[in-house]
């Protein structure tokens, strides 16, 4: 795999910067051993008993009883929990509307009814499947479809607009209308969801969660206990994965945890087996798009009115975000001059649908880029083309339809290359003339581009802290709010602290993030881990290094331009000190060895009245161009090849950023293809596991896949040593694999240019090649 | 009650464990906890770990290591067997190269699914003298990753086969005689009835020998559960949480591990696994080639058993179909005496067969296959690695340059059982070269199917998709290159 060089070298000057490295991820070691610790590894304390929750089996209902005996009864059950034995029953990272465990009423399939807590996992498990409840049974509302014809809604619709889409439409030479169905994604981290409590004393208890909010659990443990915050201490020292199904979801077993634990004063665990994880968390919301567009001959947008609808599940959670953000992207990255984009909340009977990797974004962006394929396939023109003349500009058709000014627009330059080194245009002729060969196979190709906004759009959420802490012995210990699941995170804000010191990265400890020494941090989410906690740490950095450097300047009589950190020594004029002697030798005159550093994010602003402002303090941008073999007698496909052009600015670490874009593209290709949730008219999720539900494997990576980090380029914006956000945006050049199948089905028969749906199964894609019309 | 575990040559007791214990909770509560769970039904990969076993290859005793799903395998299978897992690895600070390529190719993230990877990792290194794209995807077809996309992985893979190429041993390759005796000493333990009491009562778990004492004990207790792999009984004990009160393990029954090839036809034992039994299927019928590859990962071929794939009567089990085109019978035993039933009359309706109670499957018998004769076999699934079919299609030609065409037809998802398609098989025989063959095809099928519609496909898809596989069937007969394209790729094309 090939690490772009061009990017090591691209280091601000300094020679042996550990930033721009491709180090390896910091626990890389221990991975492979597999000594690395996830909370079921941790030993556990004498004592310890399990939690397993009871699930309802009814999506919408009256709660009439619930009977416990059985389970009560079973082999190695210490108590069973119900709601009404809980004081403070409603959590939920907004608006406290979700029931630790279902009370009077249960709104969707796999709902927990009960909690029980036995000896062991398994017991607790097979007490819990004791547990019965009657239940007088409900209507329930599971599709988006049913929920907007019942106007049911967990909000008010958001409108985000510009100019005048309805009359621009009218007045264009061409119009189109159109639906696409987006479907929805489980996270499918490894790991499954996990807590353990550990009450200590004085109502204090310390939970390892795994989870990418240890605050929000802190504050939600907090809240049910009715403990002041300062009591309880939240650990995470790192995910099996994450993807957003650990930014809310986490929270409901450890306060199920802590409840049991403050009745017990003993350590409790929980873990989900996979098909109750599947049950009960959220996942990426699936949306109904509703358009219609008016372009002109040339395919240029005059202008768009689109209806985003999104699952969002029983309860609010991140919801009103996920589809604010959907709205933001509902451009892509295209200037549309007259445009209504209108969201709504479908309040559904099914878990209630959260975070997952682009939050929103991929949905808006995946509509937009289905009305621009089906715009040039109306025209019969090159979709790549009318793509290139939708573009924003630079300098004019740069203002969004949230009125952000775009200053940052590289799309045409990443277009140009990757257009180049993908030699799409021989390739798309290549293409028909196999087509025109092949009566039962057919291929497609397309290009997609990406710009992603970066940024909580929630305002407060954009800050950080860190506290860095440097020991006698010279070496560093770095803790910050951000967590580990995998991303790379540790590493990278490692290598900003190594850098400011001018030490090896090796020096450098990054450990669990704890609520104990960072407060009120914000989730590790919306890709802004290492844009704000690299800058809070760089800022704990700096706070040292003034310390240092004051000392020295007193102590040694030197200027303040002839101290230097580098080669871990510290340069006084023309004398070496090992760092570790320094760092003695500071402690000994009383130096202060350890500070703070906090960072928020400048520049972004936003009404929520009028959803104008400048949300996003930066973009990120990509691009894409997938070919794809449809069997037309099936409906399967294989993917061939994927070229790919990645901005990531100044990169911090490209083998850690190319990791994250080949593994955002292939989960958001998983998304797009062959991962598909069903329900039954009942409600009840029918997809809970790994046998039905199908994420990418081995033989899904195509044979050509080349990716790419675009070179010698930085954030125009001063973010963190001028590197950009790399979480999320891959995700979305898999729309390009989505788009190669709607081409290859529109080049079996050129009649064919609306009907595909996603995901893109191979059943689907069958009916949309065969559709009688 | 003994295995070798990891770089020790001591034996280690299992221990007084229930016998409904899996390998994984064994391990995972004996500290080893390096290994995962990840589904708890073999299909993540997270839980891989590496079994050794004594083979005798030319006079010569050997181990033959290959990887498995510890969370859906019994700890007391284990028995005599030498078990590897992440932990044993690594000499002191020197990891296994293919630990190190893992490292330097990027190949971890969040590091859950890491462990499995390098222990499919490291039996492929182990098992194979060199590499290529599909070596690395069936050795890797059971390990499922959510952050790193393969690809680091797939590279990894390759580079630690450049270390292999230099010639460096791994310690069970340096110390394979070491193994080969302590294994050979844990051969005492023949026959196995374990009993074990949990307080309230007693769980048994047999493993005979030899047939005769199979057929006895069952005999004896016909309500006990017959457990060859357990790939999907055991799915009982980890997702239903039920508890087996009485298992007879068939897979030390030396008999039922035969391989007989004959002239006129090949008799498989029932315990042979599907890796096992390879071989000797892709040489007489080179099209399961591609169709194994697809049959399941890669963990589960090493250790599911063809006789307890048939015994299950899955309507979706792939095997079924194939031996039902293939005109196969199976030999039925029940205390001293046998029976042979014709394959496709074995099932009666939805997971009903017509095996009585203490009957089990002996072997399986094909027909060797005749000049001229082609098996084609297709597979519809939502993916192509480590999936359950939604359709399942054999169709088996005889006398194609003669006037006289013989077509049998097995397919699987379209009914409650693996069934015989008669109907197709009529309209094949009249009309495969002619163009209208797609919508009689559909017409057959729908005359004699009336499938279900479930998570993964629809009634509909499944009428129309066999139409359509019937269709690329005969295209293929004609010469066509419709391959399926699961195995589709540019560079062979």
């Amino acid at each position: 795999m090939g690490v772009n060089i061009s990017q090591k070298a691209q280091n601000l000057g300094q020679t042996k910067s550990p930033v721009g490295l491709p180090l390896q991820h910091d626990s890389a070691r221990m991975h492979v051993q597999g000594s690395a610790q996830y909370i079921d590894d941790i030993a556990e304390p004498n004592g310890t008993l399990h939690v397993a929750f009871a699930l309802s089996n009814v999506a919408h209902g009256k709660i009439q009883s619930i009977n416990v005996d059985d389970a009560k009864k079973a082999q190695g059950v210490h108590s069973v929990l119900i709601a009404e034995e809980i004081e403070h029953l409603l959590i939920g990272p907004i608006r406290h509307d979700e029931p630790i465990l279902a009370s009077k009423e249960v709104l969707f399939f796999g709902q927990a009814i009960a909690a029980v807590l036995a000896d062991s996992h398994d017991l607790a498990k097979k007490a819990a499947l004791l547990v019965s409840a009657e239940i007088e049974e409900l209507k329930p509302i599971v599709t988006i479809q049913q929920a907007m014809k019942a106007k049911s809604f967990l909000d008010d619709p958001i409108v985000v607009s510009s100019g005048d889409s309805k009359s621009a439409i009218k007045s264009a030479s061409n119009q189109l209308t159109g639906s696409l169905e987006i479907g929805g994604q489980e996270h499918y981290y490894l790991e499954g969801q996990v807590a353990i409590s550990i009450p200590t004393e004085d109502n204090e208890m310390v939970i390892h969660s795994s989870t990418q909010n240890p605050t929000e659990v802190q504050h939600l443990v907090s809240h049910v206990l009715n403990v002041p915050q300062n009591a309880i201490e939240v650990v995470t020292r790192r995910m099996g994965g994450g993807f957003g199904g650990k930014e809310t979801d986490a929270s409901q077993l450890a306060c199920v945890c802590a409840i049991f634990s403050e009745k017990t004063k003993r350590p409790v665990k929980a873990r989900l087996s996979r098909k109750d994880d599947m049950l009960l968390t959220g996942k990426r919301h699936d949306f109904v798009a509703n358009y219609e567009v008016g372009f002109d001959d040339q395919g240029l947008i005059k202008g768009i009115t689109m209806d985003l609808a999104a699952r969002c599940g029983y309860s609010l959670d991140l919801s009103m975000a996920i589809v604010s953000r959907a709205l933001f992207h509902s451009d892509n990255a295209y200037f549309i001059p007259n445009a209504t984009f209108t969201g709504y909340l479908c309040k559904t009977n099914t878990a209630s649908n959260t975070a997952f990797r682009g939050f929103g974004g991929p949905q808006g962006m995946l509509a937009i880029e289905n009305i621009v394929e089906e715009i040039a396939n109306t025209l019969g023109l090159d979709p790549l083309e009318v793509r290139r003349s939708n573009f924003y500009q630079k300098n004019e058709n740069n203002v969004t339809p949230y009125s952000q000014v775009i200053e940052d627009n590289i799309i045409s330059e990443i277009t140009d290359e990757l257009i180049s080194d993908s030699n799409y245009h021989s390739r798309r002729k290549e293409i028909d003339k196999f087509n025109k060969d092949n009566r039962y196979l057919k291929k497609g190709l397309a290009f997609s581009p990406v710009k992603f906004g970066i940024s909580f759009t929630t305002q407060f959420l954009n800050q950080a802290g860190a506290l860095v802490s440097i020991y006698k012995d010279g070496s560093i210990h770095l803790n910050h709010g951000g967590t580990e699941m995998g991303q790379g995170l540790f590493i990278k804000v490692a290598q900003v602290v190594a850098n400011e010191f001018g030490v090896d990265v090796s020096r450098v400890k990054v450990s669990a993030t704890s609520t104990a020494k960072v407060p009120n941090t914000s989730p590790t989410a919306a890709s802004s881990g290492s844009d704000l906690n690299g800058m809070a740490a760089r800022e704990a950095c700096l706070r040292i290094k003034s310390n240092l450097i004051n000392f020295a300047k007193e102590y040694f009589d030197a200027s303040e331009s002839a101290i230097k950190f580098e080669d871990s020594t510290i340069l006084v004029d023309k004398k070496q000190i090992p760092f570790d002697e320094f760092i003695s030798l500071a402690y000994l005159n009383r130096v202060e060895l350890f500070s703070n550093g906090f960072y928020k994010t400048p520049k972004i602003h936003f009404d929520p009245a009028t959803q104008k402002g400048r949300p996003f303090f930066y973009y990120s941008y990509g691009a894409c161009v997938s070919e794809v073999i449809v069997d037309c007698l099936t409906g399967e496909y294989k993917l061939l090849a994927v070229d790919i052009l990645h901005d990531v600015g100044a990169s911090l670490n490209p083998a850690i950023d190319i990791g994250q874009i080949v593994g955002g593209y292939i989960q958001g290709m998983g998304w797009l293809c062959s991962e598909e949730l069903k329900w039954n008219d009942s409600g009840a999720l029918l997809t809970t596991g790994a046998s039905t539900y199908k994420i990418p494997a081995i033989g899904d990576t195509p044979e050509r896949f080349e990716v790419k980090i675009k070179p010698h380029i930085s954030n125009h914006e001063n973010t963190i040593h001028k590197s950009k956000a790399v979480g999320e945006p891959p995700l979305m050049l898999a729309i390009s694999t989505w788009l190669s199948i709607k081409n290859a089905i529109f080049n079996a028969n050129n009649e064919n240019i609306s009907g595909l749906n996603a995901p893109a199964s191979f059943e689907q894609v069958f009916f949309s090649l065969n559709k009688s019309s | 009650m003994s295995i070798l575990l990891n770089q020790s040559y001591v034996p280690f007791d299992l221990g007084e464990i229930n016998p409904n214990t899996t390998v994984l909770e064994w391990l995972r509560s004996n500290q080893l906890v390096g290994t995962k769970e990840g589904c708890a039904s073999g299909d993540c990969g997270a839980c891989t770990a590496v079994v050794g076993e004594l083979v005798n290859i030319n006079n010569k005793d050997l181990i033959q290591y290959k990887s498995i799903n510890t969370c859906i395998a019994l700890a007391y299978t284990l028995i005599g067997k030498h078990l590897i897992t992440v932990e044993g690895l690594s000499e002191g600070e020197d990891l296994h190269p293919v630990q190190k390529s893992m490292i330097t190719e990027n190949g971890s993230q969040c590091g859950f699914c890491t462990p499995g990877f390098v222990m499919s990792l490291f039996a492929l290194y182990h098992n194979e003298k060199s590499l290529d794209s599909t070596k690395i995807n069936d050795a890797l077809s059971g390990n499922l990753c959510r952050c790193t996309g393969y690809k680091p992985i797939i590279s990894a893979a390759y580079k630690s086969f450049r270390e292999k190429e230099k010639g460096q041993l791994d310690f069970y390759e340096r110390n394979q005689s070491e193994f080969v005796e302590a294994l050979n000493g844990l051969k005492n333990q023949k026959n196995i009835n374990l009993r074990f009491n949990d307080g309230n009562k007693t769980l048994l778990f047999d493993a005979p020998s030899n047939l005769n004492d199979l057929s006895e004990l069952l005999s004896e207790n016909p309500s006990a559960n017959i457990l060859a792999a357990g790939t999907d009984l055991n799915l009982e004990i980890t997702q239903s949480k039920n508890e087996f009160s009485h298992i007879v393990s068939v897979n030390r029954v030396s008999e039922l591990k035969q391989i007989n090839e004959q002239d006129s036809e090949i008799e498989i034992g029932a315990a042979v696994s599907y890796e096992e039994a390879k071989s000797v299927l892709v040489k007489n019928w080179p099209d399961l080639d591609s169709f194994l590859e697809r049959f399941a990962s890669l963990p589960i071929k090493n250790w599911a058993t063809i006789g307890g794939n048939i015994a299950n009567a899955s309507p979706i089990g792939d095997m079924a179909p194939v031996l039902i085109a293939l005109e196969s019978k199976l030999k039925l035993r029940k205390g001293v005496s046998s029976r042979i039933i014709v394959l496709e009359d074995f099932f009666v309706s939805y997971k009903k067969t017509l095996l009585e109670p203490s009957e089990f499957i002996e072997s399986i018998v094909i027909p060797m296959p005749s000049n001229g004769e082609r098996l084609i076999t297709h597979k519809i699934s939502k993916r192509y690695e480590d999936d359950i079919s939604a359709v399942c299609m054999a169709i088996n030609v005889k006398g194609i340059e003669s006037s006289s065409l013989s077509v049998k037809i097995g397919m699987g998802g379209m009914s409650g059982i693996p069934q015989r398609a008669t109907e197709l098989e009529k309209v094949f025989k009249e009309s495969w070269a002619k163009d209208e063959l797609l919508e009689a095809a559909y017409e057959a099928l729908n005359r004699e199917f009336s499938p279900f519609t479930d998570v993964r496909a629809s009634a509909e898809y499944r009428l129309k998709v066999s139409a359509g596989l019937a269709k690329k069937s005969s295209l293929m007969l004609q010469g066509y290159a419709v391959e399926d394209l699961a195995h589709f790729s540019e560079s062979k094309s």
